[in-house]
């Protein structure tokens, strides 16, 4: 009964020990099979690459209102009937820059500067009415337009989910912008029932540069979706791209500060801004470009 | 590949930098321009002046015209501190028209108002917090002009219409008269229709107003048939002395004692306005307005409305001019002791603005109130506040 035991005992722990010898054996006596395969050219060109380029596109932004102020303090009806009303997405402009990305494994880390217009519009009405005879009345409607031009740092992470030519993507990140230059227009027009007869009017606009009511700065986050596809040297690179402004974009001391228009009665709401944003961009390999390659390999 | 790094840190760097992020905090209270609007087509108010309560708070007086009257309605206009309506009174219709200043003593505000019947004039004690009102006829005079606080005295100008006199008053908070002096405009009803004029608000607004310098009293009214500038020590010898202009056409618009004998002054004379920031008077002897150099002003409307008052800025005494301009503007002018020009400031743009009259806040900002015509026809009130940081930049 010992016996079979000791042989087993032997047996579990020799047979590693041999097998590890056997192995040691090999290696040492055949070294080149234990070398990893040696990847092709194009392989470790598209593992890890470093990426240049221009990108452009067209971009929609939403005002989103925090805390809202106004010039009117109404003494005899509710705040809330002029209440500034925004125009969602109402208007489009530009963008364009670069691409710098850097590949690496399906990963990319991709700082895109660029320049951008962003636009936003808001609304008030006011109606005043005569006590006795309410079709003496004057209507105004005062609609302000907002354009803001701001040189952004959006740094993403993107992952391409195949790694094929054609590669759809996916991408978060953050930016901080500056602002460049913000210009706003006022646009009065109305219908006045109170001198003959219902006569529609439109004040000249009032076109004014605005920095001052804007902070220099602007922060937030971003996300997006888009695909890339590689032909000839290059690649193209398309994305949808979505921004939450983190901070209010309005300077609160200047509030009040810009003459023509606190006198028209109209004072910014603390307000973030979203965006969304599409692009095109086309960007070349910075690294391993040789008359061989072809991204398309 | 360090270059790289770095540019991808770039972000992160600005993040950090982004200062003004974190800085962009004000409270509403310290600077705002408010617009008290009323959508009734035929509404329209007239506002006179404004301070601050000691929570912060702002109280406008102000008139508004009366169908059954041909003087104007008084109301009062409660803020908060971030200047947004609170409430507004409008007082009963035997009170009427409401003149400044707006006067406080111990957190209860004063003004003066007549009696829509008897022409009576009545002091008006305001409770701040209920906004409540108690009046007190003064005794023997009507037709208020302009009451003013030097010190401990309230003075008050008065038309006495029976003896066709302007009086100057020395008066109490509960109205009773403690000195007083009546000077004669002149005989004939030509003297008194300008006087008339004005208190109906059916010709051109006059610049009446009392003062007070070191023992001697004064004030801006009808004088020997000449809107004069008088001084007076009230002890019923009559005048001391008179700066005097030319019947209604000429005279002085308004007038900030400085030191000694040293005024800023500004006149008009046949519609063109003069400012002079540190002037000379001779307080005991007759001497004449339009003799008074001064910087021709053809900014500012005909026979313009003046304020001066002295204000702190940066810890130094500036006396602040403010008046209209034919753009439709109010322009704020800051000059120091010796009369040099320091800056200035304009506020309205495309729609009028006209001044009432401003006050220093507690914060060290200025309030600002006068009509703003809203859609270019409306005579609704504003509030203006600056704070001390915009105040500053007016020099």
């Amino acid at each position: 009964m010992i016996k079979p035991t000791l042989t087993l005992l032997c047996l579990i722990f020799l047979l590693p020990m041999a097998s590890e010898a056997q192995r040691k054996k090999k290696s040492k006596t055949y070294p080149v099979y234990d070398v990893p395969k040696r990847p092709s050219a194009n392989e470790s060109f598209l593992k890890t690459q470093w990426w240049l380029g221009f990108k452009a596109g067209a971009n929609s932004t939403a005002a989103s209102p925090e805390t809202r102020f106004s010039g009117f303090s109404p003494i005899n009806y509710n705040a809330t009937e002029n209440e500034k009303s925004y125009d969602d997405y109402e208007g489009v402009t530009g963008h364009a820059g670069l691409e710098i990305t850097f590949y690496h494994h399906g990963w990319s880390f991709s700082l895109q500067p660029n320049y951008r217009r962003q636009q936003f519009t808001y609304g008030n009405d006011y109606t005043w009415e005569e006590t006795n005879n309410p079709d003496n009345s004057l209507v105004l409607n005062y609609s302000q337009n907002h354009l803001l031009d701001y040189i952004e740092l959006p740094f993403f992470i993107k992952y391409d989910i195949t790694q094929t030519s054609f590669r759809p993507f996916i991408q978060i990140g953050a930016y901080y912008a500056t602002l460049v230059n913000a210009q706003k227009s006022v646009e009065i027009s109305g219908t006045d029932f109170a001198s003959g007869n219902a006569g529609p009017f439109e004040t000249q606009e009032l076109i004014i540069g605005a920095n001052d009511l804007f902070l220099k700065s602007s922060t937030g986050l971003a996300g997006g979706v888009g695909f890339s596809y590689d032909f000839w040297n290059v690649r193209l690179v398309f994305d949808a791209t979505y921004r939450y402004g983190l901070n209010n974009v309005v300077d609160v001391k200047n509030r009040y500060a810009i003459n023509e228009l606190a006198s028209i009665g109209d004072a910014m709401d603390d307000i973030k801004l979203k965006n969304i944003s599409i692009s095109i961009g086309c960007v070349f390999p910075l690294r391993f470009i040789s008359e061989g390659y072809q991204s398309t390999n | 590949m360090k270059r790289y790094l770095l540019l991808l840190l770039a972000p992160a760097i600005l993040l950090i930098n982004a200062c003004d992020i974190s800085d962009n905090d004000a409270l509403p209270k310290e600077s705002f321009l408010k617009i008290f609007d009323d959508d009734s087509f035929e509404a329209s108010f007239i506002p006179i002046d404004v301070k601050e309560t000691s929570k912060g708070d702002f109280i406008v007086l102000g008139a508004t015209r009366l169908e059954e009257s041909d003087f104007t309605g008084i109301f009062l206009i409660k803020t908060d501190s971030d200047g947004q309506f609170i409430t507004q009174l409008d007082l009963p219709s035997d009170l009427i028209h409401p003149i400044g200043d707006l006067i406080e003593i111990d957190n209860k505000f004063y003004f003066a108002a007549m009696n829509n019947i008897s022409w009576q004039a009545n002091i008006i004690e305001v409770s701040t917090d209920s906004l409540t009102i108690n009046s007190s006829p003064i005794g023997g005079l009507s037709y208020p002009l302009h009451l003013k606080q030097e010190g401990s005295e309230l003075i008050l100008l008065s038309y006495d219409n029976d003896d066709k006199n302007s009086v100057i008053s020395v008066i109490d908070q509960t109205g009773a008269v403690l000195n007083s002096q009546a000077l004669t405009i002149g005989a004939g009803a030509d003297v008194e229709a300008p006087i008339i004029e004005h208190f109906t608000r059916s010709g051109r607004q006059l610049p009446f107003f009392v003062g007070k310098t070191e023992g001697i009293y004064f004030f801006n009214g009808f004088y020997n048939y000449t809107l004069s500038l008088v001084f007076t020590d009230l002890n019923g010898d009559g005048e001391d002395g008179v700066l005097q202009g030319q019947r209604d056409d000429g005279g002085i618009s308004a007038a900030l004692h400085l030191d000694g004998s040293r005024f800023a002054f500004s006149r008009f004379n046949f519609g063109d306005n003069y400012l002079l920031p540190a002037s000379n008077v001779e307080v005991f002897g007759t001497t004449s307005s339009t003799d008074m150099e001064g910087n021709p002003f053809p900014e500012l409307i005909p026979n313009a409305p003046v304020v001066i008052k002295s204000v702190e800025i940066n810890g130094d005494e500036v006396t602040l001019y403010a008046s209209n301009t034919k753009g439709g503007q109010i322009v704020l002018l800051a000059y120091n002791n010796n009369g040099d020009l320091l800056g200035s400031k304009y506020i309205g743009f495309s729609t009028p603005y006209e001044i009432s009259d401003f006050t220093q806040t507690a914060d060290g900002g200025l309030a600002i109130t006068g009509t703003v015509y809203v859609a270019g026809r409306f005579a609704r009130v504003f509030l203006n506040k600056l704070s001390k940081e915009e105040l500053a930049e007016i020099i």
